[in-house]
């Protein structure tokens, strides 16, 4: 048996959770100070009835409901709740898998019956309200594998607790959309509409041949089980969870930029936030990947390869000659750069030059100050203008957060 | 940030708060609403959000130096 823990709207009723006058009241969590060009992060329930959703940005949800607050993100404190949740959880259970900040999934196969596994959930949700906040809320799914204990906790929100027995599996799928399935995303659920699949159970109907030829023989397969309600996936923990294989951050800037020095500016800074997670994780990198996101929301990525980087700097210079080379003029509305082809720092030939070696101390005690006091205390004197704009990028991948 | 005063009762594991003052007004608190921490380099920063009958404030506690402040109201 697998329990699916979803937080209900999570950033929007942390916050409501820390202020209780925005309880009751349509708020969205969206960029930092004024800048009403970012995306809402979350919605709170009462933001959801108009329409509001993740994703929306802050001016269209202003448009939708003129009297939302929107809320700056604090992402520290979002991550402190979800350890405190998961914490709980894993009282309950030998294995727990963090599938982002506000969701997990639980092994509860030691439980016998779903009433067992019913009072059990009721008393992980009165934990998180008696031991973390009252107006923290969750819904839970529980059913035999991860996809369904899933699908079951979409099914009531907020604050919902719902079961999918075996028997209620075919009923259920025949009436739920592809799209609410977990795995389903848009263009898949275009193409699949486009053949006739408008429903779970259709999927799981449809010839596993067709399926096969239209999508090759794994996902094809995998499309079958899903639509039967199939999922033999396990459970990872937290613990086992693979080593990074890349390192990256993006920003999503407050005005369109067509000035290159402004996006070298965001670019070095993005850089020196990945160069720095590098030299905690005690990694190098060989292939620098940068990404722009332009003002129509059509895209330039390109990477390249070359020797192995973890100095901030040496990854900006890199990456900048990537940014150089992007063709088009078009004003840049989000820049991200990324290291992958990553190697322990042990099994990297280190530098051997004079110059390269005292750029190596000077950095190392930058590090050990910035452990000391802060991220970003000591810094290159370029970053001086932006030093304050892209604090809030949140570290990494959320399934990391134990 | 503004450095305040503070009067707390420190209740075995818990920090609970009764007022703070600022510019030579005080506030009394009636609620404590949630209190998380997080690292700054090497400290721990606690930060505390409460309410009295008007408003919610952020107060920020640096057990190192024993400050306190108002992060924003």
């Amino acid at each position: 048996m697998v329990m699916h823990l979803d937080m209900n709207s999570y950033f929007a009723t942390v916050e409501q959770q820390c202020d209780p006058f925005l309880r009751g009241k349509p708020i969205c969590i969206a960029g930092k100070g004024k800048n009403e060009r970012t995306v809402c992060a979350a919605a709170s329930i009462e933001a959801k009835k108009f329409g509001v959703k993740s994703s929306t940005s802050a001016w269209e949800a202003k448009a939708l409901c003129p009297d939302i607050i929107l809320v700056p993100p604090d992402f520290e404190k979002y991550q402190f709740i979800s350890r405190k949740v998961f914490a709980i959880l894993e009282e309950y259970s030998p294995t727990i898998e963090i599938f982002s900040i506000d969701e997990a999934f639980a092994d509860l196969s030691h439980i016998k019956t779903y009433t067992e596994a019913a009072v059990l959930a009721q008393e992980i949700k009165f934990r998180i309200r008696n031991e973390i906040g009252e107006y923290l809320k969750c819904s839970v799914g529980l059913a035999e594998n991860k996809l369904l204990a899933k699908l079951a906790s979409e099914m009531q929100k907020p604050d919902g607790l719902t079961i999918i027995k075996r028997h209620h599996v075919k009923d259920i799928l025949d009436k739920t959309p592809i799209e609410e399935l977990c795995g389903i995303g848009s263009r898949l659920q275009l193409r699949l509409n486009s053949l006739g699949i408008k429903m779970v159970g259709e999927l799981g109907a449809y010839s596993l041949e067709n399926l096969i030829q239209l999508f090759g023989p794994h996902s094809g397969k995998h499309l079958k089980q899903m639509g039967q309600g199939i999922d033999s996936s396990p459970i990872i923990s937290y613990r086992d969870f693979p080593a990074e294989k890349s390192f990256g951050h993006s920003y999503t800037l407050p005005k369109d930029i067509s000035d290159i020095n402004e996006a070298k500016k965001v670019l070095l800074k993005l850089s020196e936030k990945v160069g720095r997670r590098m030299r905690k994780a005690g990694v190098f990198g060989k292939t620098i990947h940068v990404y722009l996101r332009f003002f129509d929301f059509t895209g330039f990525g390109k990477q390249a390869s070359g020797a192995y980087l973890q100095n901030g700097y040496d990854i900006y210079q890199a990456a900048l000659k990537i940014l150089e080379s992007n063709p088009s003029k078009r004003p840049i509305r989000l820049i991200g750069v990324s290291v992958s082809n990553l190697k322990n720092a042990r099994q990297v030939n280190q530098v051997l030059f004079l110059d390269k070696q005292k750029e190596e101390k000077a950095l190392n005690a930058t590090d050990k100050i910035n452990d000391h006091f802060g991220e970003f205390t000591i810094f290159r004197s370029s970053l001086v203008k932006i030093k304050d704009r892209i604090q809030n990028i949140p570290d990494g991948r959320n399934k990391r957060l134990m | 940030m503004e450095q305040i005063k503070v009067l707390a009762k420190f209740n075995l594991d818990k920090i609970e708060i009764a007022a703070f003052s600022r510019a030579g007004r005080s506030y009394k608190i009636t609620r404590q609403n949630f209190v998380h921490h997080f690292r700054e380099g090497d400290r721990t920063i606690f930060i505390f959000h409460v309410s009295d009958e008007a408003n919610t404030y952020q107060l920020r506690f640096e057990p190192e130096t024993l400050k306190w402040f108002l992060v924003e109201d």
